[in-house]
Order: C-alpha cells, then sequence, then structure tokens
C-alpha cells in the first residue's frame, strides 16, 4: 500500500476515533494505569537484583557464617585458629560475640522495651578499626569514638521507632551504652530474630558493639560463639561451609556450631525470593487492570464496526480486499492501545518515583541503584499495546466475514435480536419500564460478560490486595489467641545463660516482686527433618516447657502429647512442608550436653501432636523430656505470669534489672506490633479503594457511553412517548447496578483466587516461617461489593447531559 | 400525540406484549397489561403476545408498532413512512389498520414519499422543499385501501 493511502486510513481511522473521545480516553486511561503498574512496580524488582548484591559488596559481606550453638562460648583465638586451619581458602576471619540482651530505648511518651542481641565485633571502633568482613555502614550520626566508648543501633529498628540520630540505650542488667548513630550491617539487611523476619525490625534491636562490651554484658571474657568468613572471589562457599562444619567437629570437640553459605542465609534467601514473589504478583495485577482495558477495548470497538457495518458492506461491494477494510476499525483499536501505552509510560515514572521512595525507606540498604530501566519499559509498552489491540482483532474479524448483502442490507431482517433476554420472558415484575434493565442486561451478553469481567479485574485487585492483608491480620489473631493460651498477660524472661534449679539467676526470676506464678523451660535451637526423607530441613526454636498443664502451653489443633514417652509438638505449617502428621517420626537435629560443652546429635522422635500457632518455627516437647539433651534440671528461660494487682508492664521492668536476666518479652508483644504496624498502613488501603473506584467508573462509564451510543434510537423513541430523561437514566443506573453486581461477585471470586495463591503459593517462598491462611473478612467482601456496584451504577449519570441534549427528531430520521 | 416509525423501533428486550404495555405504561392507562392484549388482538397479533421483535416478521413488528401507539390512547397517530421497510402485502395490511384508526375517530397523519399511498387519506398535504405546495383531499377522493398498487 502506498503512503498517500496508509495516510487515508490512519487519518479516516483518527476521526473514528475522535467521534467517541470519551469512551478513548476511559480506555486509554485503563491501558495507561495497567502499563504504568506492570512499569512502574517491575522497575523496583530490577532495581532490587542489582541493588541487593552491590549492597553486600559494598559492606565486604562474609561468605560462610560460623554459629555457635545457644549459651555456648569457645576462646575467640581458638576459634579464628580452627576456622584459618580450615581447609579452605580462607581470606579473612572475624571472630564475634553475638549475645541476647533486652534493649530499653524509651523516650518520654514513648516506651520501646524490646529482646535483642548485642553484635560484639572485634574490629569495630576502638577494637582496631572497622570490621574486616560485614563492615557497618553509618547511616545516621558519627561512627563509633575509637576508644570505644558507643555503639551502634541497627537502622532499621530505629527508623521503626523514631529514634533520635544518638542517644542512650539500657540493656538488661542496668547497664546504661550511649549510641554514637545508627547503622546497616549486611548481615541485617532483612532483620531476623527467633521469630523470623516478619517485622522483626519493630520487636528486636541489634547493636552492634566493641566485642569487649559483649563480653561484659554476658559476662564470658575473651570469648566467642560467632564469626564470619570471606573467602577468594570466585570461591564456592557452600562446598567451604561443608568442609569448615567437617573441619570444627575435630578441631573443637564438644562445640556444636552452624555452618552457612552466605546464599543459604535465611534473611539473604528471603531478600531475593522476596523479588521473584513480588514480581509474579506485580505481573497479576498490571495483567488484571490490562485485561479490563482489553475488555474495554473489545467493547469499544466492537461499537464502532457494528456503526460500520454498511461502510464495510459497500465497501465489500465495491472490491475492496477484506484485510484492506479491516485496516480501518483495527487501526482504531491499535491507535487507542498506543495512546494508553504511552500515556502509561508517565503513570509508570510515577509509580516508580512512589516505589523508590517508598523501598528506601522502608529497606535501607547502602547502594540504591534506580535507573530508568528500558527494557521493562519497553516490554510493559508491548504488553500494553498488545494485549488492548490483539482484544480488538476478534470484532473486526467478524465484521469482515459477512458477506456484502448482510452487511449493507436493512429493514425488519436486521431488528437486533435479543441475545438472553427470552429466558427471563416470564420475570414480569413491575411495568414495562421496569423490566428493561434486566432485559437489556441479557439482551447482549457477551458485551455484558465483558464489562463485568472488566469490572472484575478491579474488583480482584482490590480483594487480593485487602484479603492478603486480612489473612495476615487473621493469622496473627488466631497465632494470638493460640500463642497465649489460658494465660495471656504472661512474660517470657530469657536468661543470659543456663541456670540450674535453684539458683540465683532463677531465684532471682521466681522470686521477683510482682510475680504470681513462674516456670522455668528450656529453649535451644535446632532444625527438623522428615525421618528417612531427604527434603529440606525445617529451622526450629524447641521449646520444652510442662506441656501437661504449664502456663506456656500452646493450644492444640490435632493429637495429644504423651507423658509416657518424648516426641514433639510441631506448627501445622512445619507438618505441611515435611510432609507428616500425628504419629510419624522426624528427625530433631538439636545441641546435646557433652562434657562441659555440646555437641549436635539428631534423635528420631514422634509428632504427637500439632499445635495451632502458624509460626513454624516454635516446636514443643515436653520439659521432663530434657534428658533427650542432657539438660535435665536445666533452664535458660522462665514463662512468668503477673500476680494479682501487678501490670505486665511493671513486672517487665522488675525483671529487666534482675541479675542474669537477657531479656523480657510480653508474648503478646508481637501479635500487637504487627496489628499497629498494618493499622498504620491502612491508609494505603484507602489509595488502593481509590484507585480500583475509578478503574470500575471508568471501564463502566465506557460501556455506559457505549450503550448511549448504540441505543439512541431507544431512547429517542423513549423520550418521543414522553418518558422523562430522568426515567431512561435510572433505567439505565439499574441495568448498571446488575452489571456491576456481577463484575463484583466475580471479582470478589477472583480475588478469593488471588489471596489464596499469595498464601499457599507466593508467602510459603518469601515467608515460609509463617502459615498464613486464606482470610478475606466480610468487611473487606461488603467493601468491593458496595464499591463495584455503586461505582458502576454511578456511571450512567455522566451520560446524563448526551441525553438531555439528544435531538430526538434527528436520531429517530437516522436509519443506521 | 402517538408515533409509528418507519423502522419499528420496538424495544428489543420487551416481548411483543411487553412494547405494546410500553405505551399504555407512559400514558398511565390504568390496567395497562389488559390494553395492550386487546389492542394487540385487535391488529391481529393474539397468538404472538410472548415473541420478541426479532422473532417477529417486518409486518408483524410494524403491527406491534402501531399497536404500541394506539396502547397510549392517544388521539393524534403520526406515522413516518409507515410502510417504508415493507412488502407491497404487508403495507397494504398496514394502511388498512391505520384507515381503521382514521374511520374510528382518531386523527391519522401519515408521512410518506409515496403518492400512491396518499391517494387512501382524507385530506394530503404536500410539501416541497419545505413549503407546502397543495392541501386537500386526493384527487378523485380517497380509495379503499385493497385497491392500492405500487
Amino acid at each position: 500500500m502506498s503512503p498517500g493511502r496508509v495516510s487515508l486510513w490512519v487519518r479516516w481511522s483518527w476521526r473514528d476515533l475522535r467521534a467517541r473521545a470519551l469512551p478513548v480516553a476511559a480506555i486509554a486511561a485503563i491501558v495507561a494505569l495497567g502499563t504504568g503498574v506492570y512499569t512502574g512496580l517491575s522497575s523496583t524488582s530490577a532495581w532490587r537484583r542489582s541493588s541487593y548484591p552491590a549492597s553486600y559488596e559494598a559492606l565486604r559481606a562474609h561468605d560462610v557464617r560460623v554459629s555457635l550453638a545457644r549459651d555456648t562460648f569457645v576462646a575467640a583465638a581458638d576459634l579464628e585458629r580452627a576456622l584459618r586451619d580450615a581447609p579452605v581458602p580462607v581470606r579473612t576471619v572475624e571472630t564475634r560475640l553475638v549475645v541476647p540482651v533486652q534493649v530499653d530505648a524509651s523516650r518520654p511518651g514513648n516506651q520501646v522495651l524490646v529482646p535483642g542481641r548485642i553484635v560484639g565485633i572485634d574490629g569495630f571502633g576502638g577494637d582496631g578499626g572497622a570490621p574486616r568482613v560485614d563492615a557497618l555502614e553509618v547511616v545516621r550520626g558519627e561512627p563509633p569514638p575509637p576508644d570505644g566508648s558507643a555503639v551502634l543501633l541497627d537502622e532499621h529498628f530505629a527508623r521503626h521507632h523514631g529514634l533520635p540520630d544518638e542517644g542512650t540505650l539500657l540493656l538488661s542488667g542496668g547497664r546504661e551504652v550511649r549510641y554514637s548513630g545508627t547503622a546497616l550491617s549486611p548481615e541485617y539487611f532483612v532483620v531476623m530474630s527467633e521469630q523470623g523476619t516478619l517485622l522483626a525490625e519493630a520487636t528486636f534491636a541489634v547493636v552492634f558493639a566493641p566485642r569487649r562490651l559483649a563480653q561484659e554484658v554476658s559476662r564470658a571474657p575473651g570469648q566467642a560463639n560467632d564469626a564470619v568468613v570471606a573467602l577468594p572471589p570466585g570461591a564456592d562457599a557452600r562446598a567451604a561451609a561443608d568442609a569448615i562444619a567437617a573441619h570444627l567437629e575435630e578441631a573443637l570437640p564438644g562445640v556444636a556450631a552452624t555452618v552457612t553459605a552466605l546464599e543459604d542465609e535465611r534473611p539473604y534467601r528471603v531478600l531475593f525470593d522476596d523479588i521473584e514473589g513480588d514480581q509474579r504478583l506485580y505481573d497479576i495485577f498490571a495483567f488484571l487492570i490490562l485485561g479490563g482495558a482489553a475488555f474495554a477495548a473489545f467493547n469499544l470497538v466492537g461499537r464502532i464496526v457494528e456503526s460500520q457495518r454498511r461502510e464495510i458492506g459497500i465497501g465489500m461491494a465495491l472490491g475492496v480486499p477484506r484485510p484492506r477494510l479491516a485496516i480501518r476499525p483495527a487501526l482504531v483499536g491499535l491507535q487507542v492501545a498506543l495512546l494508553g501505552a504511552v500515556l502509561g509510560v508517565g503513570v509508570g515514572a510515577a509509580v516508580g518515583a512512589v516505589m523508590r521512595s517508598v523501598l528506601v525507606e522502608f529497606l535501607p540498604l547502602p547502594v540504591w541503584d534506580t535507573p530508568f530501566e528500558p527494557g521493562v519499559y519497553a516490554r510493559g509498552l508491548l504488553v500494553g499495546v498488545s494485549l488492548p489491540f490483539a482484544a480488538t482483532l476478534l470484532p473486526v474479524w467478524r465484521a469482515v466475514r459477512v458477506t456484502p448483502v448482510e452487511a449493507i442490507r436493512t429493514g425488519p431482517s436486521t431488528t437486533r435480536r435479543s441475545g438472553l433476554a427470552p429466558l427471563v420472558r416470564r420475570f414480569t415484575v413491575g411495568d414495562s419500564i421496569r423490566r428493561m434493565p434486566i432485559r437489556n442486561t441479557l439482551r447482549a451478553p457477551r458485551r455484558t460478560v465483558l464489562t463485568a469481567l472488566a469490572i472484575a479485574a478491579a474488583i480482584g485487585t482490590l480483594v487480593g490486595v485487602v484479603g492478603t492483608v486480612d489473612s495476615f491480620l487473621a493469622t496473627i489473631d488466631s497465632g494470638e489467641d493460640a500463642l497465649l493460651g489460658e494465660v495471656p498477660e504472661r512474660l517470657t524472661v530469657d536468661l543470659s545463660g543456663f541456670a540450674v534449679d535453684g539458683s540465683t539467676e532463677l531465684r532471682g526470676v521466681t522470686g521477683a516482686p510482682g510475680v504470681g506464678a513462674a516456670e522455668p523451660g528450656l529453649r535451644l535451637g535446632g532444625s527438623l527433618r522428615r525421618a528417612g526423607g531427604d527434603g529440606e530441613p525445617v529451622e526450629t526454636v524447641l521449646a520444652l516447657v510442662d506441656l501437661e498443664a504449664g502456663i506456656a502451653r500452646p493450644g492444640l489443633r490435632a493429637g495429644a502429647p504423651d507423658p509416657a514417652r518424648p516426641g514433639l509438638v510441631i506448627a501445622e505449617k512445619a507438618a505441611r512442608d515435611l510432609g507428616v502428621g500425628v504419629g510419624d517420626e522426624v528427625v530433631l537435629r538439636h545441641p546435646r550436653r557433652d562434657g562441659t560443652g555440646y555437641r549436635w546429635v539428631e534423635s528420631r522422635l514422634p509428632v504427637e501432636a500439632i499445635h495451632a500457632i502458624p509460626y513454624r518455627f516454635l516446636t514443643y516437647m515436653d520439659l521432663r523430656d530434657a534428658s533427650v539433651m542432657d539438660l535435665a534440671g536445666v533452664y535458660n528461660t522462665v514463662a512468668v505470669a503477673p500476680a494479682a494487682g501487678t501490670t505486665t508492664a511493671a513486672l517487665q521492668r522488675t525483671l529487666f534489672t534482675r541479675p542474669g536476666v537477657a531479656s523480657v518479652q510480653e508474648v503478646a508483644t508481637f501479635a500487637r506490633t504487627i496489628r499497629d504496624t498494618v493499622d498504620e498502613a491502612l491508609d494505603i488501603l484507602d489509595v488502593v479503594r481509590a484507585a480500583v473506584l475509578v478503574l470500575a467508573l471508568l471501564i463502566a462509564f465506557n460501556t455506559s457511553a457505549i450503550n448511549t451510543d448504540e441505543r439512541a434510537r431507544e431512547h429517542a423513541t423513549m423520550f418521543a412517548f414522553g418518558v422523562p430523561v430522568r426515567t431512561v437514566v435510572g433505567s439505565n443506573v439499574v441495568e448498571s447496578a446488575l452489571v456491576g453486581a456481577l463484575g463484583s461477585a466475580l471479582g470478589i471470586a477472583l480475588g478469593f483466587g488471588i489471596v489464596h495463591y499469595v498464601t499457599s503459593v507466593l508467602l510459603p517462598t518469601t515467608l515460609p516461617d509463617v502459615g498464613v491462611q486464606t482470610h478475606v473478612s466480610p468487611s473487606t467482601v461488603a467493601t468491593a461489593a458496595v464499591l463495584g456496584v455503586v461505582a458502576v451504577a454511578l456511571a450512567p449519570l455522566l451520560t446524563v447531559r448526551r441525553l438531555r441534549s439528544m435531538d430526538v427528531p434527528a436520531t429517530l430520521r437516522v436509519v443506521e | 400525540m402517538s408515533f409509528v416509525f418507519q423502522t419499528f423501533n420496538l424495544f428489543p428486550g420487551l416481548t411483543a406484549l411487553e412494547n405494546v404495555r410500553f405505551g399504555a405504561d407512559v400514558a398511565r392507562r390504568p390496567g395497562a397489561e389488559a390494553v395492550a392484549r386487546e389492542v394487540l388482538g385487535h391488529v391481529g397479533l393474539a397468538e404472538r403476545l410472548h415473541h420478541f421483535p426479532h422473532m417477529l416478521s417486518g409486518g408483524e413488528q410494524q403491527r406491534v408498532a402501531i399497536a404500541r401507539a394506539l396502547a397510549t390512547g392517544n388521539p393524534i397517530l403520526l406515522a413516518d413512512e409507515p410502510t417504508g421497510e415493507l412488502d407491497h402485502r404487508t403495507g397494504v395490511q398496514i394502511l388498512g389498520l391505520l384507515r381503521e384508526q382514521a374511520e374510528a375517530g382518531r386523527c391519522v397523519v401519515i408521512v410518506t414519499h409515496n403518492r400512491v399511498i396518499s391517494r387512501t387519506a382524507d385530506r394530503v398535504v404536500e410539501l416541497s422543499s419545505g413549503r407546502v405546495v397543495s392541501d386537500g383531499p386526493p384527487p378523485g377522493g380517497p380509495v379503499p385501501v385493497e385497491a392500492l398498487r405500487w
């Protein structure tokens, strides 16, 4: 085709486009939104893929980490020597002392009293300069002075609680330390406590300090229990970790050590797995919106080719080839898609700018590389153009497929068909005008379904987002109930080391004023795997408590502990991940006392019950079975209930100052913190609701505009018979509300599907510690339904002006 | 005044009975359903009450349109090219129906380009370029509808 003819088709289609400017603008806006959401959010994945490795490299992150079992220490020099002697090419070794501690960072009017840990680093401040491995990036305040008189506070924790750049902290045991600033460490790019990564930055404080301070707090001078190792570039970290583990068993007998390559550490994996999980979610939401745009574009182009039916027929009769006749309506679809996609670049840039500030705020890293991503935008443009354009090809193809005589024909044989309206011919409630909405809805079933699907895409997005939050809250609530049990106000006291019956530390806690009931227990690290299976082990915190009548025993979902033999009570999520049930055997890897030290051993134990707490890492065992670890009569935690008349907060403060106490935490704190944080984020949900409202309104407006155009003669006939505009509009509102109700129902079902996908497919990868249940609250369903129905029902009001200004005789005179 | 259109303009989502009932409803006539049934019976469509427009022939559709106009009970009926979309035999039937209405006392105004049709009228007003060029009975007086040929 010559350039002149191409120009003719383009100009002609451009006129078609301008003739329907409003619906075209509505569809372009939806395409722009979908493209923008895709490009803006997908850019963040690209930024994260480049910024994470750059951040690890910038702070000289370790390749292998060695952690000794809880309450196990060795001389720092022995640990360093053992590591240097390992049969791997070790480049640098940094030994540390990591000890649990309670941190009081309270300010007037803001109590911040949480458990945490001191990371005692050899190369810190006065101990010889910056650490050679896992360096610290000071974000706010000043680097620590060379004399070691100040510490650094983890930036995540400080930022979450709005703490000043520098200040003082009160540590358990009554020691006050000054922090000179806040810092980032590669180990804590994602903060992880014993309770996993979920909002750990709120409930867990990491203090970076000279090792000397950690040794003083833990009363372990010269000792270490942790080391980070840097290997030469290109070394196989996993193989090195295995070799180091094997070497340590021989070099440090009686020392239970866990050796992990960086790429196998949970925070590292969470960071990178999160990118893929989030990207899948972005894809879903972007494609839902673009799907809505595609359905809307299908409706519009369908209407355009319908109105051009006779022109197409005349073209056929004049011998114009069908493909050439298809160019004009197809060009309309292409132009709408192009317009929307180009606008989407701007929307994407805006979404990207918002996401950039969100990322930097919520995930502080030393390197955030956030350039314009041409590849992402090219992909977004391609999807944004092709999806709506492809949707327009079907009506175009159908239009040029008919014979010329069919296309040109007028008269009674072209009377519009009634679609599915005959199905409800016996539904005769009200007068004839009241029957019109449901009949019209069924009269054009394809358009009704496509509009409903487009609305469903918008509503599904809303239910997907809000339902995921609902699922979190429901999980937290049920977890809270099961965790708190019959004594919800109790506290968990962590001792700074093992204590035996009758020891000063234990008596100091159990006999403290305000203590109503106190039950010593044990908490140990370990892992579970299926007996006889070779699946991925599940890391666990093993709590030994009185499962028969203790105040800290968990609520059970299935099975019951057997007092006659040792066994485990595991989480439902752990059971699911391991593929075991009550009565099956699992292998528990745990520390066992060996002389004056500990070693890792494996014990085959039956699963006797499943507890109702959703946190996978929590495993319970009866305290009477502590002999399995050779720790009978030895404790490192105490569950404490306040006496009548004593508040939990007061008891917490009392216990905090007791000797030998590492931390005191209210059991309900975790659930409360998550709920508070989610409450703070509810404003974002209002933005989502508003966006969905606009989206649904755009989609519905598009349909209303098409209906107004297509039914002009029907409306004119009604006006000719004296029906007022408000009655016609009212009928259209009811009709739209019916479509809105159908779309909302489909959208809610779709939203449930999205939430199910998020909780059962995405979260098990990105948040493996929590068995998030699928739950969409009734208020979310109600909000979605009301939004969907109301937004769509209101759309015909936007066509009132056109109806009011209709030239009735002219409209009735027009044949086609 | 009620209208009958060249292209019928029936509501595709309503049955014949409901389309006719629409006329009675907008005129707020009591017993609209009964009125619609009666009028449809009068135009010979008592057996097609529950058919939708696309299930009816062109003549039947126009008869429904006339019934709808009659159901309003309005004294004036304006028919714009009522036979324009119809074959001769059906056209004659429709003109017969309209003639019946005129003889029953309604004022029936037919707009047409067909001079043959105008011969059935009692009075013919001829317009050309928007101006009245003649006004009076057709030459030779009105002829019976059955006698028309075009």
